[in-house]
């Protein structure tokens, strides 16, 4: 057996570099884990500014005051990960995803389809390069070997016993599978690279280690293979991005929502497959992500048609705090058939409730479509709020009146007192800062009104009793 | 005339919004009656609003008590209108308090059944059913005065309120009083408690909603919108409850533990009698007629302030410590008195300082005495645990101390409350320098991306000035016992503090000090654990016992003050930072009072008001030395013109500005106070008129305020400097005559101090110490110095060994055969820890049996070794790996956190023999301004607020350590290396100073750490 392993030791930086142009990814950029404080991926321009894998963030803002920062998502590398085996499943069948960033690919028993390790290699480079993965490689007679040899950084092809026999044994064994404390007790023992260990009698070792540790030397020596699970690509389609800095401006998604259509769309093509609904989850810094759907009037597939419909929606949508990633799910597709072009006929006359809601929203904008709510504020201008249906039981005040103005007027009508002073002074914290006193007021002609004195002294009419 | 009965200042934690102080002034100034604090379940504020009306003489009456939440449906105002009540409500809190974690309180109904004598505020509930409950509840217990708290907050709901009181008051006939509920001194701080109730829930205050507070109501408003607000028979009731309340904090009579003095003595003939058994153990030969006044004068002054228990109290403690041989010194502003020269509570003999006794205790400055009794670090919990058994916890308790905001606690939780997320705030907050003198932070949140134009950032600006200083929570003092004759709470309430069987009481030292109550301070010290180690391991070995009394009897010894001037002590108490190191050679000490000076100059107080150069040239005579008056002389003669010290701060401003005592008293406090509170500009009219009116002029008074700011928070008594100097050179004397021991000791005492036993190790090595490394058939647990062919040396103790406990070193210690330990599995067979087994042989002590460490874990590793039937075998395989010298140091480094190997430095220079690089001990010989190259580990990084920029750097090679100035443009234009480098090549400017102190002024730096790049040398950074 021979299998190649490709270690993808960048991959939230290559995801961003889909997103970006050449200019924007010639300044320094990394990859940063606040799990561990460090930085975990840089790009060139970074390492010319002096930045290395594991330094803290401080060190790192000190040597370049203006490094962008990805932040370090497992989950998303993951994504990433599996979209790549997703391209690279109708090149090669036995495809293993190991870790987060590897990918394993048995090689021997696809050279009857493609005549030699050469021209395979070729293929599946190719594919690489073309999704903009950077990839440490190398090739060996199991995943073990493979995996640490392309951890190594050896990006070498050996395929005789000899040339992976010399490589290993070359191999600092912190790039291993073996734990920590074996790690450390190896070390402790002057032993540091895979040749001094494998030097060593297996009978001494024996008296030593673990059984795990013997089986995984076993398994660099190519003489157990472990058993491994296959790749097998999911049956719905999922995109993920990690922006690489918090989106307050919707403007700004559409080069992310466009990657995630372009992908989308070949994967319709590559299977023959339209959809009618996408759904787009945007999450944000804090809080729930907002979930939304777009859906066509006919199944499609193109990323122009689909780029429109989503643009429509996108106009109408209001980022509630800075986004942080944007996905893209998608599992109702239809296969390309005549028949299905002929989409009008009945259609349109068994559209649910819902539907026709999220049909207006998306045409006329959330802004437009009112639910009737009660806010949780003691400004009046706030108690009736729309869009945001509150569970909160709020408190009317004795003085909140049947009907409340948008935008209060000033007060004209001779009025006598009836009840108050309710003090007021509350939303500093925002763009005004309310300074009222209120009062429940009569007009000659019997009518109650809740006016209000502002800090000018000027008088206006807020609300309207019944 | 109004009465505000229920006031919450910031002592009701992250809900009052004013302080205590400012409370009661603007009471006053709204022509109030008397205004009650009532923090919620807490007494914690009511001295400070005490003090201030006291010193402010304001014509406000105070009245304590404090407010209770029950449950939802019961909360109340409880007030004391006399003693007994005050005695009553302090037993409710504490019970209430000791009940619940730390910060928290758990009312129980036995509680609310025992009020009898305090005046209970009822605050209705508004809800029918409940209020009906509780009326009758308190019906059931007429014993308890209940009045109903009438609040209108014009907050929409006052109708309804009223109707409720109305009711209650006419079906169960309680009377209503008009009472407010304060939060706030003024309503410009309706914002502040609007951000102090987001932070209590976690909330940013844009989505607490309708919870808020509507108005600003909640403050103290006038008596004319009071009378309008209110009916007038319920401010009538209110006034009549207030003219009940008599009680005064000033009625709180503290009384000293009956027992320190035995029957058939008074205080006074007891304390005669104490000192006088002292005299024949102080001064066998007898006492000169002049200590002989002092010492009756001192006693009449004790007599005359009533301070006997006091020294009698620590007397006891004192007496404790010596028949348990914990090594202690007392310090402070009456600890340097002959007296307690007699009573042994500080070794400073008076015959040979000349300290006089009415500078530290002062009727007329008022102050209380201060005694601080440092013991050894390792002992305090004996001494605790002794105060503890002997007068019960119920009669003891710790100060609290008041914990407050700081620059970056109040820039996050105000952050937070305005709805910034944590994430950036914590960016920001991380980059912003707050030493910059020329950029305030203020602005410097712009450049870090906030927009000044937003108004939520200037919202974030003001409140953060306006939260800090702002009491955050109640912690405990390092070691403030109050101890009183009865219960202590009913004196002052006591609650839990966070250390498991510690309590607090609600007051801080300030609140102590302004009542009179006394505190005794048991502190710790490292280097007392130390200095006692030493006398132990040099008492073994002669015949006439050395202690500090005995040093101190010597005299100045010459050869010691010689080494003090060459700036060798490492390791010594206090003299031994690199600040102070650089200016020993320059001060040059040369007896004792040189060195009490020498331990107060090098502060941030004198540096910062510019005292520093004068004092050394008028020292060597490079300037004359000039008072502006007899009065002047007379307080900075001993100091040759300059103001060393704070109490020649304070005598200044009595002698100079004519304050009284009590001024200076609160000039002194100002001035601990002024980094929070800014109060010491109060006194800059005062003092600068005052001096002028006296005749000296303006830029004298102007200067001598300058240099009172920089003392505030900074400055350093010199009672303290003094008790402080006899152990430095106490410290000096051990490491100039006996060494070995003294290294051993600083070893065992660890930690403490301020250099790591690796760097003690350097230097002990450069004063040609042999050195054995840990060693499991030749070390006990601790270091030893042992005695080898005549000569001392340093033998590593198993304590060193990280990973190893002291159980398991006592377990190798006495399971070791005469013959020593042979095999390994000798030591396996005493059931160490396999980890204990392993940090042995990373400690490589197993060297003496089992080769090399790797060889040594390498047969450990062998499970099989191990087992009965594997006994025979012989365990001496031989290895194949050897680690080197590099993995040996790294190693060391690692396991005890010393090498006695090569140094780091010394091989580089036998592996790459850089030829241009000049060691530590060769720099002497360099002139002055030439350039040189030195290679060092980075083992300090020190950059002071008071050094404007700069960077101190220190490097050690193998021959000693190198003191390097990096310029901020230099640091600046170097990041990489100066921020990234463990291993640091330097090429610079040698400067030397006329007393021969060399600096290196960083020019060009080179990042070695490749050289060395695993290289584990701890480095202290940016202290």
């Amino acid at each position: 057996m021979i299998w190649a392993y490709f270690y993808c030791y960048q991959l939230t930086l290559d995801a961003h570099a889909q997103c970006c142009d050449a200019q924007e990814y010639a300044e320094p950029i990394i990859t940063y884990s606040d799990k561990d404080n460090c930085v975990i991926q840089l790009n060139q321009a970074a390492t010319n500014a002096g930045i290395e894998r594991g330094h803290g963030l401080a060190q790192t803002a000190a040597l370049c005051p203006h490094v962008n920062i990805l932040t370090f998502d497992a989950d998303a590398e993951k994504r990433t990960l599996t979209a790549l085996a997703h391209r690279l499943y109708p090149l090669a069948s036995d495809i293993m995803l190991d870790s987060i960033n590897g990918i394993a690919i048995r090689l021997d028993n696809l050279l009857q389809y493609y005549g030699s390790y050469d021209i395979l290699w070729n293929v599946l480079t190719q594919e690489f390069n073309h999704a903009g993965i950077h990839y440490h490689y190398a090739t060996a007679w199991g995943i073990e070997a493979a995996k640490l040899l392309a951890h190594q950084g050896i990006n070498r092809c050996g395929y005789t016993q000899q040339d992976i026999a010399r490589l290993l044994s070359t191999c600092l064994l912190k790039h291993s599978e073996l734990d920590n404390k074996t790690l450390s007790t190896l070390s402790k023992v002057g032993i540091h690279n895979v040749g001094q260990l494998l030097r060593l009698p297996v009978h001494e070792l024996g008296r030593r280690f673990s059984n795990s540790v013997i089986q995984y030397l076993t398994a660099l020596r190519g003489e157990t293979f472990p058993q491994v699970t296959l790749f097998r690509p999911s049956e719905h389609f999922e995109s993920f991005i990690l922006l690489p800095y918090e989106v307050e401006n919707t403007a700004y998604l559409t080069r992310y929502i466009t990657q995630c259509i372009t992908a989308l769309e070949h994967y319709l093509r590559a299977r023959n497959l339209l959809t009618s609904l996408l759904t787009f989850t945007i999450s944000y810094r804090e809080g729930q992500p907002l979930v939304f759907s777009v859906s066509a009037a006919t199944p499609q597939s193109s990323l122009s048609s689909w780029l429109s419909l989503v643009n429509l929606k996108i106009e109408n949508i209001t980022l509630l705090a800075p986004a942080t990633s944007i996905a893209l799910h998608c599992e109702q597709f239809e296969l390309i058939e005549e028949g299905t072009t002929d989409f009008f006929s009945n259609r349109f006359t068994t559209i649910a409730q819902k539907q026709l809601i999220g049909r207006l929203k998306a045409k006329l904008g959330d802004t437009s479509t009112y639910t009737p709510a009660l806010g949780d504020s003691h400004i009046f201008e706030q108690q009736t709020c729309t869009n945001v249906v509150t569970e909160k039981v709020v408190q009317y005040t004795a003085v909140s009146p049947t009907f409340l103005l948008d935008t209060p007027t000033p007060l004209t009508a001779s009025t006598k007192i009836c009840f108050g002073p309710v003090r007021l002074e509350s939303g500093w914290w925002e763009q005004r800062n309310y300074k009222r006193d209120y009062f429940i007021a009569q007009t000659e002609v019997g009518v109650r009104l809740l006016v209000f004195k502002d800090e000018n002294q000027s008088w206006w009419v807020q609300g309207v009793y019944s | 005339m109004y009465s505000e009965l229920f006031c919450q200042s910031h002592f009701s934690f992250l809900c009052g919004a004013s302080s205590p102080a400012e409370l009661v002034t603007t009471a006053s100034f709204l022509g109030y009656d008397a205004i009650a604090i009532t923090d919620e379940c807490s007494v914690a504020g009511v001295v400070k609003a005490y003090d201030e009306i006291i010193h402010q003489r304001l014509p406000i009456k105070l009245i304590v008590g404090s407010y209770f939440t029950f449950n939802d449906d019961l909360s109340f105002v409880l007030l004391c209108p006399d003693k007994k009540a005050y005695t009553e409500l302090c037993r409710i809190i504490t019970n209430a308090r000791r009940r619940s974690e730390k910060g928290e309180y758990q009312l129980a109904e036995w509680d609310l059944k025992t009020i009898k004598s305090c005046e209970l505020i009822w605050l209705p509930s508004g809800k029918d059913v409940q209020d009906d409950y509780w009326a009758s509840w308190f019906m059931k217990h007429p014993a308890i005065n209940v009045y109903i708290g009438g609040q209108r907050l014009l907050d929409g709901c006052d109708h309804t309120r009223f109707a409720s009181y109305m009711r209650l008051s006419d079906t169960y006939h309680f009377p209503i009083i008009a009472c407010t509920g304060v939060l706030m001194h003024h309503s410009d701080r309706l914002s502040l408690q609007h951000v102090l109730h987001a932070t209590r829930i976690h909330k940013p205050v844009s989505q607490i909603g309708a919870a808020l507070l509507s108005n600003a109501e909640r403050s103290l408003r006038t008596i004319s919108k009071l009378s309008k607000l209110y009916p007038h028979a319920w401010i009538t009731n209110t006034n009549a409850l207030t003219a009940q309340c008599h009680f005064s904090l000033g009625e709180l009579c503290y009384q000293y533990p009956a027992e320190l003095v035995p029957s058939g003595y008074t205080p006074t003939s007891y304390l005669r009698e104490r000192v006088e058994a002292g005299i024949k153990i102080r001064f066998p030969e007898g006492l000169s007629p002049e200590i002989r006044a002092i010492i009756e004068k001192e006693l009449t002054l004790i007599q005359a302030q009533q301070y006997e228990y006091f020294f009698l109290t620590i007397y006891d403690i004192v007496q404790f410590a010596k028949r348990q041989g914990i090594l202690y010194q007392g310090r402070g502003s009456a600890a340097n008195s002959v007296v307690c020269y007699c009573l042994e509570i500080t070794a400073v003999d008076p015959r040979q300082i000349n300290v006089l006794f009415e500078r530290f205790i002062s009727k007329e400055r008022n102050e209380p005495p201060d005694i601080d009794v440092d013991f050894e670090h390792q002992r305090r919990e004996e001494v605790i645990q002794y105060i503890y058994g002997k007068y019960g916890r119920e009669r003891t308790a710790l100060a609290s101390t008041v914990i407050t905001y700081r620059f970056k606690s109040a820039f996050k939780d105000v952050g937070k409350a305005l709805g910034f997320s944590e994430s950036q705030l914590t960016f920001v907050m991380k980059q912003i320098n707050r030493r910059d003198r020329v950029i305030p932070w203020q602005s410097q949140i712009h450049a870090l991306g906030l927009n000044p134009s937003d108004k939520r950032v200037e919202q974030l600006t003001t409140l953060t000035e306006q939260l800090l200083g702002t009491p955050r929570h109640l912690s405990q003092h390092v070691g403030g016992f109050v101890i009183s004759a009865g219960p202590l709470y009913e004196l002052v309430p006591v609650e839990n503090a966070s250390m498991p069987d510690r309590t607090i009481i609600q007051w801080d030292k300030d609140d102590i000090e302004t009542l009179g109550l006394l505190k005794v301070d048991v502190l710790a010290l490292g280097m007392l654990s130390a200095i006692r180690r030493t006398f132990d391991m040099i008492n073994k070995h002669y015949d006439t016992p050395i202690n500090i009394p005995f040093i101190t009897k010597l005299g100045d010894d010459k050869q010691v003050y010689d080494m003090i001037c060459s700036a060798d002590t490492v390791g010594v108490f206090q003299i031994e930072s690199r600040a102070q190191m650089s200016m020993l050679p320059r001060l040059k000490p040369r007896r004792y009072y040189d060195l009490v000076v020498q331990i107060a100059i090098v502060r941030p107080g004198p540096i910062q008001g510019d005292m520093v150069h004068p004092y050394l040239l008028r020292r060597h005579g490079n300037e004359t030395i000039s008072y502006p008056s007899k009065d002047v002389e007379k307080v900075l003669s001993r100091t040759m013109g300059v103001p060393i010290f704070q109490e020649q701060v304070i005598q200044l401003a009595m002698v100079a500005a004519g304050f009284s005592g009590g001024e200076a008293d609160q000039l002194r406090r100002a001035m601990a106070s002024w980094k929070k509170d800014g109060r010491i500009y109060e006194f800059r009219d005062k003092l600068i008129k005052g001096m002028t009116d006296r005749g000296y002029d303006e830029q004298f008074s102007n200067n001598l305020f300058e240099q009172i700011k920089g003392f505030a928070g900074y400055g350093f008594p010199e009672s303290h400097s003094a008790s402080f100097a006899v152990l430095a050179y106490a410290s000096c004397w051990l490491k100039f005559y006996f060494p070995v021991e003294f290294y051993v000791a600083l070893l065992n005492s660890y930690p403490m101090g301020f250099y790591t036993p690796s760097q003690l190790m350097q230097d002990a090595k450069r004063h040609n110490i042999t050195i054995k490394a840990p060693c499991i058939n030749a070390s006990q647990y601790e270091s030893e110095a042992k005695v080898e062919r005549q000569t001392k040396y340093i033998q590593l103790g198993l304590r060193l060994v990280k990973g190893l406990s002291e159980e398991g070193a006592q377990k190798i210690v006495n399971g070791r055969p005469s013959t020593g330990f042979t095999r390994i599995s000798d030591l396996q067979l005493l059931s160490l820890r396999q980890d204990e087994l392993e940090a042995l042989a990373s400690a490589n002590t197993f060297s003496a049996i089992a080769g090399d460490r790797y060889e040594a874990r390498w047969r450990m590793m062998d499970t099989q070794a191990s087992l009965p039937l594997f006994d025979e075998i012989d365990d001496k395989g031989g290895f194949v790996h050897k680690p080197n010298a590099v993995q040996n140091l790294i190693e060391d480094y690692a396991s005890i956190g010393l090498s006695l190997g090569d140094h780091p430095i010394s091989l580089i220079h036998k592996e790459r023999k850089p030829t241009h690089i000049i060691r530590a001990n060769v720099l002497a010989t360099k002139p002055h301004k030439s350039i040189v190259t030195v290679l060092g580990c980075v083992t300090g990084r020190q950059a002071p607020g008071t050094a404007a920029g700069v960077t101190f750097l220190t490097l050690e090679d193998d021959t000693g350590n190198i003191n390097v100035v990096v310029w901020q443009a230099t640091a600046r234009a170097q990041q990489l290396p100066f921020l990234k480098a463990k291993l640091l090549q330097v090429s610079g400017i040698l400067e030397r100073s006329k007393e021969g102190v060399i600096h290196i002024i960083a020019g060009k730096l080179i990042d070695r750490t490749p050289w060395l790049d695993a290289l584990n040398v701890p480095s202290r950074d940016f202290h």
